[in-house]
This record gives C-alpha cells, structure tokens and sequence, in this order.
C-alpha cells in the first residue's frame, strides 16, 4: 500500500542471522522466513564468534550475502559487573571478527545490532541518534556499551574506508518469547511477569514493584524489533546508525498494571520506594526510523499478553515451583 | 518533541511544506506526514518526517500518539486536475479514502482539529464571480468532486463526532518562499507560472496557453493568484482559531482580484527581462473565463489579509526560486504536459 521503495533486496539471498539463539536472533529467523531468501545459522558449538579465523573459514565457506550481526553476550547489571572482561572482550571480537569477514568477503550488506545503552547517562529524551559519545555512559554497563559503540564505528569506518554498506541499529529495551525470565538476570518486564504470575498461583495479595514506579522506560516486542531491522536492511543505507524504539513510554507502575492484568493478578500492587529507581525516564527518539517508514504494530497490552501465553507454555505446566527450579 | 505537534499530512508538498516553516514560526513543531510520491524530502526541515501513506490508519494513529499531536493540517492528496480525469479510482482513493483513514485515526487517539486543504476546483464553473462561500458545488473533475465529498464528510463529522474543522478553498496558490528556501517543483509540471518560468530557462518547449477567445479584456483567462506564503499564515490562523475554540467552517481563500494570462506572462516578461515564445492553443474543457474568490469572509474571520499576493511579488519569488531550484528532472519528462491557465 505505502509507496515506500526498496534499495536493497533479500530475496533469494543467503541471510546469515549471527546469533539466531538469542531473543532478537530467533525474531529475525522468524521474519526472515516470510521471505525467499536461504537462511544460514551456525550454532555455538560449530562455530565460535569470538576466533577470527573461525569467523573467516566459516563465512569462505557459506557465503552470506546479507548478514544480521545479533550475537552478543548479554547480561543484565549484574553480569556486567562481574565479568566486565568477559563482555568487553567478547563483544568486541565478535563485532570485528564478523564486521572484518564481512568487509573481506562478497557480503553485500551487514546490519549490526547495538543498544540503547549506547548513550550517555544523562542524555537528553527522547534520545536522538546524535547523541552518542556526548557524555559519560552508565558505569555498571559501560563494557558492553563500549563494545556496542565500537561496533557501530568499525561500520562506519569499513564504509568510509572500503564502500562497505554496513549499517547498525540501536533497539530499545525488548520483550517477547525467548526472554530470559530467570530472576536473577532478568530485566523488568519478564520479571514482572514472572513475579504476578506466581503472585497469582500462590493467591498472594500483594505485587510488589521495585522503586517508586516512577521511572518511564519505553518496551518495544521482539518481533516489532525483527521487522524494523529487516526494514533497515532493505530500506537504509548510510553512516548514521538508527533508533529503533516504540516512540511512547510509560511508568513502571503503569506496566505494572498492565502485567497484572494479562496474568490475570487481582491483587493489590504495591511499589517498594527504598529500592533504587534507575534513571528517570529512558525513551529512544525513533523520528529517522519513522522517516524511513516504519512504525511499530504491536500494541504493549497485546504483546504481553502474548509474551505471556509464551512463557505459559515455555515453563509449562507452569508451576510457581517449576519456574523457581 | 514540542508540545504543541501540528501533523502536517503532504507536508513535504508545495503548499504544505510553506504551512510547515509557518506553523515553526509560530512556534509549532510541523510533524510531517508524508509518503513522497510528489512531494519532496529537502522540503522536511522545520520538524520530523513521518514516511506513510495517508490510507494507512496505524501509521497515523502511531504518529498522533507517539508526538502527542494536537491538531492535523490535512493537504496529502492527488492534485493533478487532468489526471484525476484520466484516474478518478486514484482521486477517490488516495483524497477521499486517505481523508477517512485520517479521520477515523483522528477520533480513536481524540485528536479533534483539522484544517483541511481545499480548493475552488468545488465550485466548478461558478454562475457568478466573485464566488463567495455559499456558491453551489458543482465540481467539473474528480479532483473537485473529492474536495467537495471531503468537505461534506467533515460536515457531517462536525456535527456527531465532535471534530472541528476548517476547510480552505484556495484559488491559484503560487509563488514562493521569500527566503526561496522552497517553492514549486512538480513532475511533470502543470502549472501557468512555473511552466512559463521553465520556458523561458529553456526547459521544455511545449509551452501553451489555453484559450485567447474568452470573453475578457484580453482574451485569456482571469485567475485570482495567492500567495502560497499568504496560504501558508491563512493555515495557521485558522489552527490557532480551532485551538482557541472557534467555530468551524469553509472560508475562501483568495485576494479577490484576478489577473488574466496575459498579464501574468507580462509580468513575468517584466520579472525576468525575457519574453516568452506563446503558441496559442484551444480553450479547455471545464476551464471558465473568470474566477475570483469573494474573499471577505476569510478576512473578517480569520482576520486573513494577504501580504505577498500582489502579481510582482508571486512573480519574483517564484523566479528567484526558479533560478535556484533548476528544475531539471521536471524539464525532461515534461513534455507531454499542456499549462494550465487554471491550478
């Protein structure tokens, strides 16, 4: 319907989804598979990121035309602090093993996956594009962060320098099936999720929410995301890398709400202001990916509650104590 | 994000991206709407460009959510009189259709105001000139008649949902930004002054004009002329009227005076110290002698007085943009294209 044009094509295409285990991966395999193109994955064990000649061997040996470059190591803040090598290291081998393969090889378009932990701490909101490297960034995620930057710049670099179309895009905090919903390591909305639906089985009266449920964080589904960046793919070419958010935000308390009522908690929420809060409020402003013509399509309500169906099904049959194994 | 989010639907087009540097003069933040088919990206520069097609309603209601938009001004549509001849389907889908699409995502985010972009194309061949208001509707090409429905459509919008809505109905929107930061630039190019310009630039050579035996002074036909800066300050008085709680309604938009052919090609003769080489050509069908807006009503309720609508001043600005924008593209596919006395 939209007279939006394509440059670039996938079809009948070999697809490399680095990373295709993870949460954003496993979205793109998903959406990818609408398309007539010819999927290629490796797993951890065939394949290790983080060595070169790996790397290299292995994509003589594939040949990918197109490449999404979403394999990471992740963690929450936790992680970050205790093995700040670990995310450091492993996150910048993987972007300059795959990026340098990439630029070497006959791979015609790469699209490289970062975060919205890019930015500064104390960025302005909505964040633009233009504010990275304007300020100091979040000291707990600052290694991840790091690598994330230099992953985009290596991009950067290896189209200036070579003519490479490398582009990178920079998700807003994700949700969806295949999240991790492991209390120790999970973020907010998974935990949530979690933590009403065994509120719920043990008829508890009470949700307790962290903070003072103030904070606005902005949630975008993990199959909205998959869609963005194949529209990036085929839609976008150039230096600058691209926000890819939801465009509103809400207050934790607010999702809250939300996830209570798609689990079907009838309690009484309640928030615990002597748990720190976190920044005030963490939007992306998604004004270049809207001018490239794409919006999201799942409305929050809708996708928690499907993300939720998921994770009924996942941890099924979903016992307070199966999921606390 | 300004709180105060204007969405401009077309606003990468002629006369919307003019309303978008006023509405930022006014302080607004103009959140474009556009899907680029005629309308161009450079023309985005007082706020964000929203790539979408007006029949897409989630994309609309996106964008009216995610910028908090408190009042649409509505100019996305087909606006090639011939074509919409040729296409009526294109005409109704993308003027009409677009039109409800925009409206049913205005009522479901609550967004309430909408200035609407039409034209006195709705009067047709009008009984007597000058054409005021209440004039009969009596559209002599799909182009109108999708003005008109559109019109009626917010009517009866007005009276159950709540939407408040004024319609403009511009005579011959021309010229160009003073500053010549934007202006007219189509393809093909259809237009008397633009096409007499390229001309003269030695960009096509097929230049016409369109009847010489009408019964005027001279021959040609008389258009009223405004403008499109003019245009542009008229659309933000009536949002800022919509926002105060005014009343809705249709208001012309024009000078009240008209100028023949011939005296525009004179003072364009005047403007760029060249004359034009004419070659006559049958009159048109559906193209009247004379239109000149009534253009009292505009004035006393919007307090609109046009500023640069005296002929030197569209002439000049539109040569100056002339000069700079070097409408090459639009020269070399132009050919098939006859001028248009009328816009």
């Amino acid at each position: 319907m939209t007279h939006i044009e394509s440059i670039y094509s996938l079809k009948g295409k070999r697809v490399w989804v680095a990373g295709h285990r993870g949460m954003v991966g496993s979205a793109l395999l998903r959406r990818l598979a609408q398309v007539d193109c010819t999927l290629l994955t490796a797993t951890r064990e065939d394949l290790d990121l983080t060595r070169q000649s790996e790397v290299e061997a292995w994509m003589k040996r594939t040949k990918p035309q197109a490449v999404f470059l979403a394999a990471a190591k992740v963690g929450g803040i936790a992680a970050n602090d205790r093995w700040p090598a670990q995310f450091l290291y492993d996150n910048l081998t993987i972007a300059a093993n795959v990026i340098h393969a990439s630029g070497t090889t006959d791979v015609e378009k790469l699209l490289f996956l970062g975060s919205s932990c890019i930015y500064p701490k104390l960025a302005p909101q909505p964040i633009e594009e233009g504010a990275l490297l304007t300020g100091p960034l979040e000291p707990t995620n600052q290694w991840y962060a790091i690598a994330k930057i230099a992953g985009l710049k290596l991009c950067q670099a290896y189209r200036k320098e070579y003519g490479c179309d490398f582009i990178a895009a920079m998700p807003t905090n994700l949700y969806g099936p295949e999240d991790d919903f492991d209390l120790a390591t999970s973020h907010v909305v998974p935990a949530l999720m979690r933590k009403a639906h065994e509120a719920k089985l043990r008829g508890d009266r009470q949700l307790v929410v962290w903070g003072s449920g103030t904070p606005r964080r902005e949630f975008l589904h993990v199959d909205d995301a998959a869609e963005a960046l194949v529209h990036l793919m085929t839609h976008y070419s150039g230096a600058s890398h691209v926000n890819v958010g939801s465009g509103s935000d809400l207050t934790v308390l607010d999702l809250a709400k939300l996830i209570a009522a798609v689990v079907g908690f009838t309690g009484e929420i309640v928030i615990e202001p002597s748990k720190p809060d976190g920044t005030p409020r963490k939007l992306l402003d998604t004004s270049k990916l809207a001018s490239l013509g794409w919006y999201p399509k799942i409305e929050l309500e809708k996708g928690l509650a499907s993300t939720y169906a998921w994770f009924v099904d996942r941890f099924e049959g979903a016992t307070g104590h199966a999921l606390r194994a | 994000m300004s709180e105060s989010a204007i969405l401009v639907t077309g606003g990468a087009g002629y006369v919307g991206a003019h309303a978008c540097k006023a509405l930022h003069g006014a302080g607004y933040t103009p959140v474009v709407f556009d899907n680029l088919s005629t309308g161009h990206k450079t023309f985005v520069r007082w706020g964000p460009l929203v790539l979408g097609d007006i029949r897409d309603a989630d994309a609309l209601r996106h964008t009216i959510r995610t910028y908090k938009v408190e009042a649409v001004l509505h100019f996305a549509a087909s606006a090639y009189v011939g074509e919409s001849v040729a296409d009526p389907q294109k005409y109704y889908e993308n003027n009409v259709v677009g039109s409800l699409s925009l409206l049913g995502a205005m009522l479901e985010t609550g967004c309430r105001r909408i200035v609407f972009s039409s034209s006195c194309s709705i009067y047709g061949e009008p009984e007597s000139v000058p054409i005021g208001e209440s004039a009969p509707q009596n559209p002599v090409n799909p182009y109108g008649a999708s003005k008109a429905m559109v019109e009626r459509i917010l009517c009866d919008y007005q009276k159950s949902h709540e939407i408040a809505a004024i319609a403009l109905r511009y005579f011959n929107a021309s010229g160009a930004d003073p500053e010549t930061e934007l202006g007219e630039l189509r393809d093909p190019e259809t237009h008397l002054i633009p096409r007499a310009m390229m001309a003269i630039q030695g960009y096509i050579h097929d230049f016409a004009v369109f009847g010489t035996d009408y019964p005027t002074p001279d021959g040609t036909s008389i258009r009223d002329y405004i403008h499109v800066s003019d245009l542009a300050s008229a659309h933000v008085a009536a949002l800022r009227r919509l926002i105060a709680g005014g009343a809705s309604g249709a208001l012309n938009l024009g000078t009240g005076r008209g100028w023949s052919v011939k005296q525009v090609l004179d003072a364009i003769a005047a403007e760029t110290g060249k004359s034009l080489p004419i070659s006559h050509a049958p009159r048109r069908e559906g193209d009247p002698p004379v239109l000149v807006a009534d253009a009292a009503l505009s004035r006393r309720e919007l307090g609109f007085a046009p500023r640069l609508s005296d002929l030197k001043t569209i002439v000049q600005t539109a040569w100056a943009w002339h000069l700079r924008a070097h409408p090459r593209l639009a020269a070399s596919r132009a050919g098939a294209s006859p001028a248009r006395g009328a816009g």
